[in-house]
Parts: structure tokens; C-alpha cells; sequence
């Protein structure tokens, strides 16, 4: 990456982690301690990967789904934190944001079946947490944090970052990116149409944005085409072209109030403004170019 | 609460047909992985023997029989890799120490086209003889890229086959 003598030296690396492409990039005085930085924001999401993965047996998700029905499980403190964050995000949206539609997300054919699959109708509200970072499921459930762990993750490579000295970062995991430092980042975003064509959000500074789209993640499901977020009580998965993005302070928040637009759209007004969170929705309309929708808080 | 639309006229998106960023040169992965080791070039061949039982002991297909190897001072391997995706090209450095597990991964360039498909032949020609890609069509500028997710399966697959190559080729030339 090119940067200007009197700035500082700035290094950027990518990494296969929470099943996408995570790239870092940070300036520090020095170029080691800018080396030193990435690696610390690269461990912190390989340790957030290895608790909060569905896919690993020995993860806290896959150790809960597997045992917290039967007696309470100790996680570590960033799993018990994401399993507070989203047991108040669940109440306060009505229940739309939920990670107990694991079970839907499996029959779907987005995650791997587990041996026993229990029955849909169970929610976070299931859950129970108490003190000593002790987890234990009220009934039979199987939870998936793909919807706020890898803004998580995001949030703890930044502040690795910061530990480490670095003076300026960005953290991507896949659409989901921290800016810190003083300089600002352009941030793009891809049309849903179009991915390979790009417009910009805007410039960030000290802030998160997350976007779902359809483009990548998409798959058949019974003849039509569907995108891994589903509605909770309906259970369908749904089905529209368009890109949503949220802007908040923290990457966990605009990870998970991005799931909530997506289905709630402008009703989610109110939680936005609750969070200081705004979103930007694209959507495709035919023969007019992009229609841009701002839900701005502000 | 305040909302409102607005038309965007298309010319405001940035058009591209693909954009590329480079990470790490030969020298850089092979110091990220490998700090302080000597590395010493061991390219291998692979014969079509080894071809199929590398496909059939990791199910993932065998592009070419030429292994971009290198051997770690103190044991193990060094190599790059590339895979390919719908719309993406990753070249990729794995470290393999001497037990057979993985030490390291690095994304070295990710290219990624749309338009047309990455596997056209004519599309790869112009990253042959890497010392200076053609930036041609290819936005290097844009980065931070808020666009969902794009999966890493394509890397997965293919360091589960460098495993096995290190396995059934490497591990017996040492």
C-alpha cells in the first residue's frame, strides 16, 4: 500500500478467517510495531473464529448447542458478552433479531446439520445467562452468532489495534469494517445488481458499517433464489434484490441492526435512532439507475 | 425522524470491471510466515499418479502439477498457491512445518473481475510473469469494500490440498 513519506508507515494483510477474507490495514510510527498491530487484530479474530464458529464441536457455539440443554455451560467473557448483546437486541426488536433460527438456517442448507436437530419455535429469549459467564438453554435450541460475531470480531482486531499503538486501521471481515484513527476511509459499497460496480458510502472515521446483500450469498432453495436471513416467526428466507447498509459506532451493532433493516425495513427506524445507527439501502430499480434510500437518524 | 430518497444517476457508480490489491510480494509472505528461516527453492512436479491421489485423499481438483515450493531451514515448507473463484483470483503463501500442519496463511493478490468469467484464459494471460501486472481495467484504488460476504472456501479447499501434496509429494523428497 502506498502512502506518503510523512505519513506514517501503514501495512495491509489479508487472512482466510470467520469464512471469508479479513484484511487489515494499520499505520503505526514504525513499520514493526504497524507488523506487531495486524498480527494482534489478526489473533483476536482467530480467537473470536475458534469460540464462536457453528462449524467446530469445540467452540462455546458448538460446545451450547450440544450440552446447554442438559446442564449450564461456562463460555469464555466475549461469547457471554455477544449472547447479552443479542438477548437485548432479540428484546428490543420484537424478537426479529434472533439467533436461535439455527434450526431454519439448517434446513435451508446454510449450516451443516447437527446430530439432533431441535424442533423451530424456540428463541433467544430461551436462553438463560447468568453470572460466571455460565450459559444454559431453557429448552431444546441451536444458535448460530452469524449475525453479530464477525462485527464482534471487527471490534476486537480494532482495539488491538489501538492496544498495539497503532495510530490509524481498518478492519474488514467480509463487508463487515472498523475505521479507527484520525484519518478517514472511503467505504464502497457494491450494487446489488451489479457487484462488480461500486459507489461509495461516503467517508468513515471512528465508525462501523455493515452491509447484507444477496450477491454472494445467495442459493436455490425449492426453485427460487433466497438469501441466508430469515424471518423468525414467518421462518421464510427472503427473496428481494437489494443492499443494506448500517452505520453505527461499533461493529457488532451494525452488524446485527443489519439483519434487522433488511427485514424490518423503515419500522426499524426507532431502534436506529436508539443506537445513533443509520442505514442506506439500495435497491434496484429497472431502467432508473439506483434508488437510495437514507434512514438517517439524524 | 427524518427520511428521503433520492435518484442517483448511474454515472455517480464508480464502474469497474474488477479491482485488484496485492498484499505481499515473495519476499514478504515468505518473512510473515517464515520469520528469520532460510528458505531454499525445491520446486516440485507433480507426477499424474500424484495428481489423482492428491484429488482423491482432499477432493479437491488438481490445476496443475507444478508445486511453487520452497523448504524451511529448521523443516518444513514453504508455497504458493492460486485458486479461483466465480469472480476471483487469490494467489496465496501457506507454511507447512515439519509435522504437517499449517503455520501460516497469507493472501498475497486477490484480483476480482466481473462481466466476464475469471477462468477466460485470456483474462489470467495478462498476470503471467508477475513483476508488473497490467493495471489495465484494474482499479487499484478502491478499497474498503463494505460488500458482503464473499466466501473463503475457494483457500480452504485449497490449503486442504497443499496438505495433502505436502503429504503424499513433499514430505517424501525431504
Amino acid at each position: 500500500m502506498t502512502s506518503r513519506s510523512k505519513n506514517p508507515p501503514e501495512i495491509c494483510r489479508a487472512r482466510p478467517l470467520l469464512g471469508t477474507l479479513v484484511e487489515v490495514r494499520a499505520a503505526a510510527p514504525s513499520a514493526g510495531q504497524a507488523e506487531r498491530a495486524v498480527n494482534a487484530a489478526f489473533a483476536a479474530i482467530k480467537r473470536v473464529h475458534h469460540l464462536m464458529s457453528f462449524h467446530e464441536p469445540e467452540s462455546d457455539v458448538g460446545r451450547l448447542n450440544r450440552i446447554a440443554t442438559h446442564r449450564s455451560v461456562r463460555v469464555h467473557a466475549w461469547t457471554h458478552l455477544v449472547l447479552r448483546r443479542a438477548s437485548r437486541l432479540h428484546a428490543d426488536t420484537g424478537g426479529l433479531f434472533d439467533i436461535a433460527i439455527a434450526p431454519s438456517l439448517v434446513r435451508g442448507g446454510w449450516l451443516p446439520r447437527p446430530a439432533v436437530l431441535p424442533a423451530a419455535g424456540g428463541t433467544t429469549a430461551d436462553i438463560a445467562l447468568s453470572a460466571g459467564n455460565q450459559v444454559r438453554f431453557r429448552r431444546p435450541l441451536l444458535i448460530d452468532l452469524g449475525g453479530i460475531a464477525k462485527g464482534f470480531a471487527v471490534d476486537q482486531a480494532i482495539a488491538a489495534l489501538r492496544r498495539s499503538g497503532a495510530t490509524n486501521g481498518v478492519v474488514n471481515a467480509g463487508g463487515d469494517l472498523r475505521v479507527f484513527g484520525a484519518q478517514p476511509a472511503l467505504v464502497h459499497v457494491r450494487l446489488p445488481e451489479s457487484p462488480g460496480t461500486l459507489v461509495s458510502l461516503g467517508h468513515v472515521s471512528n465508525g462501523a458499517v455493515a452491509t447484507s446483500a444477496h450477491y454472494f450469498a445467495q442459493r436455490r432453495v425449492r426453485g427460487a433464489w433466497r438469501t441466508p436471513i430469515c424471518h423468525p416467526s414467518r421462518r421464510n428466507f427472503t427473496t428481494q434484490a437489494c443492499s443494506v447498509s448500517v452505520m453505527a459506532d461499533e461493529c457488532w451493532l451494525a452488524d446485527a441492526l443489519c439483519k434487522v433493516v433488511w427485514l424490518a425495513g423503515a419500522a426499524a427506524m426507532p431502534l436506529l435512532q436508539k443506537h445513533g445507527a443509520r442505514a442506506r439501502t439500495l435497491d434496484a430499480c429497472v431502467g432508473q439507475g439506483y434508488r437510495e434510500d437514507h434512514t438517517d437518524a439524524a | 425522524m427524518r427520511s428521503h430518497w433520492l435518484l442517483l444517476p448511474a454515472t455517480l457508480a464508480a464502474s469497474t470491471s474488477g479491482y485488484a490489491t496485492i498484499y505481499l510480494t515473495v519476499e514478504q509472505a515468505q518473512a510473515a510466515i517464515c520469520p528469520g528461516a532460510t528458505l531454499t527453492p525445491a520446486p516440485v512436479t507433480l507426477t499424474s499418479t500424484q495428481r489423482d491421489a492428491i484429488e482423491k485423499a482432499s477432493g479437491v481438483r488438481v490445476r496443475s502439477p507444478e508445486v511453487n515450493a520452497w523448504r524451511i531451514s529448521g523443516g518444513g515448507w514453504f508455497i504458493i498457491d492460486e485458486v479461483l473463484g466465480k469472480h476471483e483470483f487469490i494467489t496465496y503463501a501457506v507454511g507447512i512445518d515439519a509435522a504437517g500442519s499449517v503455520r501460516g496463511v497469507e493472501i498475497m493478490e486477490y484480483r476480482e473481475t466481473y462481466g466476464g468469467d475469471v477462468r477466460n484464459a485470456k483474462w489470467l494471460a495478462q498476470f503471467t510473469g508477475k513483476t508488473s501486472v497490467a493495471p489495465l481495467k484494474l482499479n487499484r484504488d478502491i478499497k474498503n469494500i463494505s460488500g458482503a460476504t464473499l466466501s473463503s472456501r475457494h483457500i480452504t479447499d485449497g490449503v486442504k490440498r497443499l496438505l495433502v501434496t505436502h503429504d503424499l509429494a513433499l514430505k517424501k523428497s525431504s
